[in-house]
C-alpha cells in the first residue's frame, strides 16, 4: 500500500536508470542519510561513537570492498587483512614522509598501494579459483604480516614496530572528537558506497557477475577474464586499503601489524557471507551483525548476571558470548543462506504487496 | 558428490548420510593430529593456527589424493623448518609463517592440481 | 509469531533494565579492570587478574583508601586490541570516571596512550608498555612503574656478564635472543644491540611468530650455532614451547634466562623437573606465598569466602604481579588524597599527580606488608618508572627461588636512549615537552 511504484512513470532513460527509481526508496535513503549524518550525532553518546559506530562504519567500508571481490566477482579472498595493512602502512608512510601531505590524499595513496598489492596477489585468480584461490590469498595475508614486522622502512624504523599518527585534520577541520571521527568515516563510506553501487550496475559490474556465475561461459561470449578479475581485485583492494588506513588512523591511532591479522580477514569474510554476497546493503548488514552483536551480547549477558544476582565471571560471559554468536551464525545460515540482504529484499517484496499476502 | 551434488543425488547417492560420514572422518583424523601435536607441545587454544596450514598441504599434494596429502605434509613440514633455518637468517627470521603458503602459491601458478592430484576439468 | 513478538519485547525490556542498572554510589573510587581470561593467553591473564582483584578486595576489607571504598568492574577483552579499546571506552567514564587503567597488553597500551590526554586517565604499565614512556616530560599520563623492557634487556646482559666473571669477559661470546615477533619482543633489540656493540658479543636474533607454539626451527638454529646463552622474551604458550623445545634439543636450561614475563609457574609447571635450572628476571618480586601481604589476603579475603581465584594461586609470580599493579593504583589514589583531600573520591587528573609523586619507602612498604617483595619506588615528573632494579630467580623443579642479589640497570646508557625516543615521539605527535617538570621537585 505504501511501497508501490504505481503512477511513477519514467519519461527519460536517465530517470529510468537511477539507483533508486521508486520515490519511497529515495525518501528512505534521504531519511537514512539524514539520520546518519545529523540524527545520530545528536543522540548517541561518546561511547557509542568510539566503540560501536566507528568500527561499524570502517568495517562496513572494508566489507564493501570484500563483497565486490567475493560477492560480485566470485573470487574468494582471505587476504583482506593484508590489504588493510598495506593501506594503513602506506598511508602512514605517505603522511609522515611527505611534508604537508593532506590526510585524505595520504589515505588514497594507501588505497592505491593496496590496489597494486591486490593486483599482484590476484594474478593466481587467472589460473585457479575457489579454495585454491583462498590459499593464494592466504599467502598474501601471512607474507604481508611478516613484511610489516621485518622491514623497518614501513614503520619508519621505529624500535618497537608500532606506528602512530598525530592530529588528523582535513583542510582546516580538526578530526578530534568522536563525532568528527564518525562523520569523517561516514563520508568515506557514503562516497565509496555510491561509487561501488554505480560500478556494480555498470558494464564492469555485469562482467564481474558473469565471471562469478560461469567464468568459462563468460570468456566464450567475449568478456576478458583477466581484465574482469584483476579489475575486481583492484577496486576491492582500493576500498579495503582505504578502510585499513581509516582503521589505523582514525580508530586505533597507534597500531601494530597484529591489528590486521588473519582474524581480521576471516571477520571480513564472515561479514560478507552473513550480510549477503553480492549486495551493497549486505555489507552494511553483515558489518552490523559482526561488530555490534557481540557488544550487545556482552552487555546483555553481564546485565543478566547483575539482574539475577549470580556472580558470572567475565570469562564465562565471554565464552557464552562466543557460543551464542557461533550458534546464531550457524542458525542464520541454515535459515537464510543468502544472508541478511536477502531478508531485506524479501521484506521489501512483502512490503510492496502489503497488506495483501500475495 | 564432489563433482556435482545434483547428479549424485539423481543417481541415488544418499547425500545427507555421506556428508555426515565425511565430516566425522575428517573430525577424527583432525583429532588424531591434534592429540599427536598436543602430546609433544601441549594443548592450547592457539592450536587452531596450526590447522590452517593443512591447506597448503593439500594444495601441494593434490586435493583428490590421500598419499598426496601425506607427502605434501612431509614436504611442507620439513620445508618450513629448513627454510627458517637456512633462509631465515638472511632476511631476519620468521619466514616460516608464510613459506608454506608461498610454496603453495607457486604450485598454484604452475601445477594447480598438485603433485598427485587429478587435473581439474571445467565443464561449461 | 506471537511468541516471537513476546520474546523480542521481553528481551528489549530486560536489556533496557540492565542498561539502567550498573550505576553505583558515586562515593566509591572506580577501578575498571581490563582482563583476558579467554583467548591465547588466558592462563596468564587470569592469574594476573585474580591478584589484581584480590588486592582491591583487601583494600576494601581494610576500610578502603581513607574510608573511600573501591568499586571495581572487570571487562574481558581476550587480548584483542579492538575489544580492549571497546572495554576502555565502555568503562572509562562510568561511576564518576576511572581512576587508572592497566591494560596488560601492548596493543591496548599503545592505543590508550593516544587517548589518555583527552580522557585524562593515567595508564599504569607495571613492567611493560612503551619503554620511552618512562620519560614523564613527554608521556604525562603513562607510568611504566617498576621497570620497562629496556631495563630488562640491560639487566639480562649484566647477569650473564656476572656469571662469566665480568662484562669484558663477554667479548666473543654468542647470545641468542628468542623473542615474540611483536612490539613487545622487538623492544629488546635496541638495548641489546647497544650492549653487543660495547662489549663485543654477538647477538643472534630469532623471532618467533605469534602465538609462539612453533619453535622447532628456532631451536634447530640454536643447536646448529650453539650460542653460549639464550635470552627468552615470550609470553604464555611461547615460554612453555621454548622450554619443551630446549629439552628436546638438549640445550642446558641453566644457560637460559627469561625476562620477567617469561618466568612464572605457568611457564614451567607443565615441564616440571625438565625446566630445573631455568632462571628468569624478576620484576623485583618473585613468588611470595609467605609475604605478609599474601597472608593478609588469605586471612581477610579468602577466609571470608571472597577470593577471586583458587586459593593455591595466592603468592604465585603472576598473581603477585597483578596484586602489585593494583597496589600502585591504590597508592596513587592515596597519595592524591594526601594533596587533594583525604576521604574524597579522586579524579583521573588527581590520581595522575599521585602516581607522579609516589614515595613508597621502606616504612610504607612494611605497612603494606611488602617487605622483601619489592624495593622502594619513588617517582617524579621526569622519571615515571620509579625504580630500575631486578634480581634473578630460578626454578628448582617445584618452586621459584631468588638466587641473586639486586642488579641495577645502567641508567647512564638507558636514560639518553629513553629521552631520545621520547623526543622522537614528541616531534611525531607535535607535543611539547612539559615545562612544569623542572618546577616540581
Amino acid at each position: 500500500m505504501i511501497y508501490r511504484e504505481n503512477g511513477q512513470f519514467k519519461t527519460s532513460y536517465r530517470a529510468d536508470q537511477q539507483i533508486f527509481p521508486i520515490l519511497q526508496d529515495r525518501a528512505f535513503i534521504v531519511l537514512l542519510l539524514a539520520m546518519a549524518f545529523v540524527g545520530v550525532p545528536m543522540m548517541a553518546s561518546d561511547y557509542l561513537f568510539q566503540a560501536v559506530l566507528l568500527p561499524f562504519v570502517i568495517l562496513s567500508l572494508a566489507a564493501l570492498g570484500v563483497n565486490i571481490l567475493v560477492g560480485y566477482c566470485g573470487q574468494i579472498s582471505l587476504g583482506s587483512g593484508a590489504f588493510m595493512a598495506v593501506g594503513a602502512y602506506m598511508a602512514y608512510n605517505a603522511y609522515v614522509r611527505i611534508e604537508g601531505m593532506p590526510l585524505v590524499a595520504a589515505m588514497l595513496v594507501g588505497g592505491a598501494s593496496a590496489t597494486l598489492v591486490g593486483i599482484a596477489f590476484g594474478i593466481p585468480s587467472l589460473r585457479v579459483k575457489g579454495l585454491y584461490l583462498a590459499v593464494a590469498t592466504l599467502a598474501a595475508q601471512f607474507f604481508c604480516d611478516w613484511v610489516f614486522l621485518r622491514v623497518g622502512w614501513f614503520t619508519n624504523h621505529s624500535s618497537s614496530g608500532t606506528v602512530s599518527v598525530a592530529h588528523l585534520q582535513v583542510l582546516n577541520w580538526r578530526v578530534d572528537t568522536p563525532v568528527e571521527k564518525y562523520l569523517f568515516c561516514l563520508a568515506f563510506l557514503v562516497v565509496f558506497g555510491l561509487m561501488a553501487k554505480n560500478l556494480v550496475r555498470s558494464s564492469i559490474g555485469r562482467e564481474w557477475m558473469a565471471i562469478r556465475d560461469m567464468d568459462v561461459a563468460a570468456a566464450v561470449i567475449g568478456i576478458r577474464p583477466m581484465y574482469a578479475k584483476l579489475s575486481a581485485f583492484a577496486v576491492s583492494s582500493f576500498i579495503v586499503g582505504v578502510a585499513g588506513a581509516l582503521w589505523g588512523f582514525v580508530y586505533l591511532g597507534s597500531w601494530e601489524p597484529a591489528a590486521f591479522s588473519i582474524d581480521r580477514s576471516f571477520q571480513l569474510l564472515f561479514m560478507v557471507i552473513i550480510g549477503g554476497l553480492g549486495s551493497v546493503m549486505g555489507s552494511l548488514f553483515g558489518a552490523a551483525f559482526i561488530v555490534v552483536l557481540p557488544i550487545v551480547l556482552d552487555h546483555f549477558l553481564s546485565g543478566l548476571g547483575a539482574v539475577s544476582g549470580l556472580h558470572i565471571s567475565t570469562a564465562l560471559v565471554a565464552h557464552v558470548q562466543s557460543m551464542v554468536f557461533g550458534a546464531l551464525i550457524v542458525w542464520f545460515l541454515i535459515v537464510e543462506p543468502h544472508g541478511l540482504a536477502k531478508l531485506w529484499s524479501v521484506g521489501k517484496q512483502k512490503l510492496r504487496i502489503w497488506p495483501f499476502p500475495h | 558428490m564432489a563433482d556435482d551434488h545434483q547428479a549424485a543425488q539423481s543417481i541415488g547417492i544418499p547425500l545427507g548420510r555421506i556428508w555426515v560420514i565425511v565430516w566425522c572422518v575428517a573430525g577424527v583424523v583432525a583429532l588424531v593430529a591434534g592429540v599427536i601435536w598436543g602430546s609433544k607441545l601441549g594443548v592450547q587454544f592457539s592450536l587452531a593456527s596450526v590447522a590452517l596450514r593443512a591447506l597448503p598441504v593439500v594444495i601441494l599434494g593434490g586435493l583428490t589424493s590421500v598419499p598426496g596429502a601425506i607427502i605434501g605434509g612431509l614436504i611442507i613440514g620439513t620445508g618450513e623448518k629448513l627454510s627458517e633455518v637456512y633462509l631465515g637468517p638472511m632476511v631476519g627470521g620468521g619466514i616460516e609463517i608464510w613459506f608454506s603458503y608461498m610454496l603453495a602459491l607457486v604450485f598454484l601458478l604452475f601445477r594447480p592440481q598438485g603433485l598427485f592430484g587429478e587435473k581439474i576439468i571445467d565443464r561449461v | 509469531m506471537k511468541a516471537r513478538k513476546l520474546m523480542i519485547t521481553a528481551l528489549t525490556a530486560v536489556t533496557a533494565w540492565c542498561g539502567a542498572l550498573g550505576s553505583a554510589a558515586a562515593a566509591d573510587q572506580y577501578f575498571p579492570v581490563l582482563v583476558y581470561r579467554t583467548g591465547a593467553y588466558a592462563p596468564n591473564g587470569s592469574q594476573w587478574a585474580n591478584g589484581y582483584l584480590d588486592y582491591l578486595k583487601l583494600t576494601n576489607a581494610q576500610g578502603g583508601v581513607n574510608g573511600v571504598k573501591i568499586l571495581f568492574e572487570e571487562c574481558e577483552f581476550a587480548y584483542a586490541t579492538d575489544r580492549g579499546l571497546e572495554c576502555y571506552e565502555r568503562l572509562k567514564a562510568k561511576n564518576g570516571g576511572a581512576a587508572v587503567m592497566q591494560p596488560l597488553s601492548t596493543g591496548v597500551t599503545f592505543a590508550a596512550t593516544e587517548k589518555a590526554e583527552t580522557d585524562k586517565i593515567p595508564i599504569v604499565t607495571f613492567g611493560y608498555g612503551r619503554s620511552e614512556s618512562a620519560d614523564g616530560g613527554v608521556f604525562k599520563w603513562n607510568f611504566p612503574l617498576g621497570g620497562n623492557y629496556w631495563v630488562q634487556a640491560d639487566i639480562q646482559v649484566q647477569h650473564w656478564a656476572k656469571v662469566v666473571g665480568g662484562l669484558d669477559k663477554l667479548k666473543g661470546k654468542k647470545l641468542a635472543l628468542i623473542y615474540h615477533d611483536s612490539p613487545y619482543g622487538k623492544e629488546a633489540i635496541p638495548p641489546l644491540m647497544e650492549r653487543a656493540k660495547r662489549h663485543g658479543f654477538e647477538l643472534m636474533q630469532l623471532p618467533v611468530p605469534h602465538p609462539g607454539i612453533d619453535q622447532r626451527s628456532v631451536w634447530l638454529q640454536i643447536r646448529q650455532q650453539k650460542p653460549d646463552y639464550v635470552l627468552l622474551w615470550g609470553w604464555g604458550i611461547m615460554n612453555i614451547a621454548a622450554l619443551k623445545e630446549a629439552i628436546a634439543t638438549g640445550y642446558p636450561r641453566n644457560r637460559m634466562l627469561g625476562n620477567w614475563w617469561s618466568g612464572s609457574e605457568l611457564d614451567v609447571a607443565e615441564v616440571g623437573a625438565g625446566a630445573k635450572g631455568y632462571s628468569s628476571l624478576t620484576l623485583q618480586h618473585g613468588a611470595h606465598p609467605d609475604a605478609k601481604v599474601s597472608k593478609d589476603i588469605l586471612s581477610q579475603v579468602y577466609d571470608k569466602g571472597n577470593g577471586t581465584g583458587p586459593r593455591g594461586e595466592v603468592g604465585s609470580v603472576l598473581y603477585m604481579r597483578g596484586m602489585l599493579s593494583a597496589m600502585f593504583g591504590v597508592e596513587g589514589v592515596r597519595r592524591a588524597q594526601e594533596r587533594f583531600g583525604k576521604g574524597k573520591v579522586m579524579t583521573g587528573e588527581q590520581v595522575r599527580w599521585g602516581l607522579e609523586n609516589l614515595n613508597l619507602d621502606d616504612a610504607r612498604l612494611q605497612a603494606l606488608g611488602l617487605t622483601g617483595v619489592i624495593r622502594p619506588i619513588v617517582t617524579s615528573c621526569a622519571d615515571h618508572m620509579g625504580a630500575s632494579v631486578s634480581r634473578v630467580h630460578s626454578w628448582d623443579g617445584k618452586k621459584w627461588t631468588i638466587t641473586t642479589d639486586w642488579y641495577q640497570a645502567d641508567m647512564q646508557t638507558l636514560k639518553p636512549m629513553i629521552r631520545a625516543a621520547a623526543d622522537r615521539y614528541a616531534t611525531e605527535k607535535s607535543i611539547q615537552r612539559r615545562t612544569d617538570c623542572q618546577q616540581q621537585g
